[in-house]
């Protein structure tokens, strides 16, 4: 082996191990990189962990009951039915309260239609 | 030419340098073949770190996916005495975590002396303690995540629910019963980690944890609440010894309420008393009373020795039966058979009785599951005390029918109320709906189920006729629900102090159904030894009334659909 190869094959060498070195620098650098990511993860995690037990506890129906209903002089009460009035807040819903009735179609019914209400029908 | 000017040097230097080779050639030999599994395992053990992950134990809801129980990630903290170098460290942190714990100075520094690598000093502390500490960076102080359960509803549910202890696993209630499922399989790492023992993502043999699965329950935390709010109340003004509630579907046998008295906090469940942990609905076996007067009513009018109209003369309450001479709480004259059961006549359900002879009484209790579980799907339920009739003495046909020498829980007198709400159809009662993995994916499900038919439809429809008179002009006119109707037994029952029955310490019973024509709710509420007042139709039928009209109300407004959403559009 010439000086020339033994030197190329030398420089190969090296430029390889550096590359390889690098490489595992980066790896090991991207894994700290992702560590930390980690670590912000957990600490959202936590106060996530901690938000959740005050919203579950402040909406539980022991906390909700203790602050609403057993106050003193509150007339707080279960709703009857009767008192219930359905409120529609959108087109949609107020065509469905005043929709009329579908009409049910057939030979035997027809006999009867006359019982019902008439209303013009508009030319096609 | 140095060479053969130093010829000496040279050879000293090359003798050397063999030998240095050499050796250095026979260490690594040696260290390759001898020392290699010794060094190769000390160097593992410093990079890489072996991590056992904890599963996510599963959540308890109520029917409406609504969580009652939860584990949610909390610190724990813990100390490494010998990374304290001076006497200072250890005074800071004695000072600083004793005020903030609120735990005894001289507890923390007597973990401190023992000098170890690691010594808890608090297991799971809430996340603002755990902020505050770790701001502090006191030395040798350190924190490993875990998770805790939490109980939002506190002290609901909780003979039900039970608790989980410090490391999670089920010490009490259904987290007991069903910790192999709610527990999960904990899973495992291996963590790389550099020269300063920082953790690097690379992991290798990992295997993931499975989280636990969670219970759905049929209870309805809304009615619980109800039913504990309203039994609690009456628990305490009428200084009760303890209480329970029962709220179920008839028709399903699904439990909506489930409560007793004493209770305890969830949250704190270290601190509570064995008392206060029985679950008095399925253990506590006591004289039901003229409660138990519907078995003897249904027997009687199925098996058509009477009907509502017959008449009894009730002896103007005294009759003898052997030995034994049988009162009633005020006297009667000659009554109807409704009338009877309306008034809770002793001596009027036990002339019906022994019209029906004891034989045929006994195998309609022994229908009705008494003596016998009711196979509720919680463990430790009391069978009660339902003597064979060969076992009956000559008064027993005077005290069996009238809820005497008869011992039962709640949760057979639910049973009981519910098969006549349900058209003489015996439904099993259930606590857990299902259970389902952390994907959804349905694991169990309890699907209501008959156990039996007690009677027929027509005398169930009978019953329920002579139950609502008991509530519309009876012993049971507090339960009353306005713009409901109601049907139930009152049943004020004499406990047995030293041998014979006190004349000062009473069971108070109620068990009823509404609305009659479509029972929706079916609910037992008994009360042990209250005063100053000690009725039934005083201290547990308001109870009834307030529980099951509130409950029906909130009922109707869940099945309310009509909405922007809902309508087509």
């Amino acid at each position: 082996m010439s000086l020339k190869v033994y030197f190329k094959v030398a420089l190969f060498v090296t430029v390889m191990c550096l590359l390889y070195i690098h490489m595992q620098m980066r790896i090991c650098q991207l894994s700290y990189n992702g560590k930390d990511q980690e670590k912000i993860i957990h600490e959202l995690n936590d106060s996530n962990g901690a938000l959740s037990h005050q919203i579950l506890t402040l909406e539980s129906a022991n906390n909700l009951g203790n602050q609403l209903l057993d106050h003193d002089n509150n007339n707080l009460q279960f709703m009857d039915q009767e008192r219930v009035m359905t409120v529609m807040t959108s087109a949609a819903g107020m065509q469905h309260l005043t929709k009329p009735q579908a009409k049910v179609e057939g030979p035997v019914w027809n006999l009867f239609s006359f019982l019902g209400a008439q209303e013009a029908k508009a030319w096609e | 030419m140095f060479l053969r000017k130093y010829p000496l040097r040279f050879a000293v230097v090359s003798i050397f340098l063999f030998v240095g080779f050499a050796y250095s050639v026979g260490f690594l030999i040696f260290i390759q073949i001898f020392r290699a599994d010794y060094l190769s395992n000390l160097a593992q053990r410093q990079h890489e770190h072996s991590m056992v992950l904890e599963p996510r134990r599963g959540t308890i809801y109520d029917r409406n996916m609504r969580a009652l129980a939860i584990n949610l990630p909390v610190y724990s903290v813990y100390a490494n005495a010998r990374a304290m170098s001076q006497e200072h460290d250890e005074d800071v942190v004695v000072e600083k975590l004793s005020s903030i714990l609120k735990i005894d100075p001289k507890g923390i520094r007597d973990k401190l002396d023992k000098n170890k690598y690691f010594i808890w000093i608090e297991r799971k502390v809430p996340q603002e303690i755990y902020l505050q500490i770790k701001d502090l960076k006191l030395p040798g102080i350190g924190f490993i995540k875990e998770s805790k359960r939490f109980y939002p509803n506190q002290s609901l549910a909780s003979h039900l629910i039970g608790f989980a202890g410090l490391d999670n696993n089920g010490l009490d209630g259904l987290e007991r019963d069903y910790n192999k499922y709610l527990q999960g399989q904990p899973g495992h790492a291996i963590i790389l980690r550099d020269a300063h023992s920082r953790e690097l993502m690379f992991d290798k043999g990992y295997i993931a944890p499975v989280d636990g699965f969670s219970v759905v329950l049929t209870i309805d935390e809304t009615i619980q609440y109800i039913a504990e709010r309203a039994l609690d109340r009456m628990y305490k003004k009428y200084n009760c010894k303890g209480a329970s509630i029962i709220v179920m579907d008839p028709k399903t046998g699904e439990i909506l309420a489930f409560a007793n008295r004493p209770t305890y906090n969830l949250e704190e469940a270290s601190k509570s008393t064995p008392e206060s942990r029985t679950d008095r609905a399925i253990v506590f076996t006591f004289e039901p009373g003229s409660v138990f007067k519907i078995v003897t009513a249904s027997a009687a009018l199925q098996e058509r020795v009477v009907s509502e109209g017959s008449m009894i003369n009730c002896e103007h309450g005294a009759y003898r039966v052997a030995n034994h001479i049988l009162h009633d709480h005020e006297p009667l004259g000659t009554i109807t058979f409704k009338q009877v059961i309306e008034q809770s006549s002793n001596i009027g359900t036990t002339k019906v009785a022994q019209r029906l002879g004891p034989q045929r009484m006994y195998n309609y209790a022994h229908h009705f599951r008494f003596g016998i579980r009711t196979g509720i799907d919680l463990p430790g339920e009391a069978r009660g005390i339902l003597k064979p009739v060969s076992q009956w003495s000559k008064t027993s046909i005077g005290a069996i029918p009238i809820g005497q020498e008869v011992t039962v829980t709640p949760i057979q007198l639910m049973g009981a109320i519910s098969a006549i709400a349900n058209d003489g159809i015996y439904m099993r009662p259930f606590v857990v709906k299902y259970i389902k993995d952390a994907q959804g994916q349905i694991i169990f499900q309890h699907y209501p189920q008959i156990l039996d038919k007690v009677i027929s439809k027509v005398t169930a429809h009978r019953m329920k006729g002579i139950l609502k008179g008991v509530v519309d002009e009876g012993t049971g006119t507090k339960a009353q629900i306005p713009g409901v109707t109601a049907a139930g037994k009152t049943g004020t029952a004499q406990k047995v102090v030293g041998g014979s029955y006190s004349h000062s310490h009473f069971y108070a019973t109620f068990a009823g159904f509404a609305p009659v024509d479509n029972p929706r709710l079916a609910a037992v509420v008994v009360f042990d030894d209250p005063h100053p007042a000690y009725y039934a139709g005083t201290v547990a039928a308001p109870v009834f009334s307030e529980v099951v009209g509130d409950a029906l109300k909130y009922l109707n407004t869940q099945q309310q659909p009509a909405t922007d959403e809902d309508s087509p559009g």
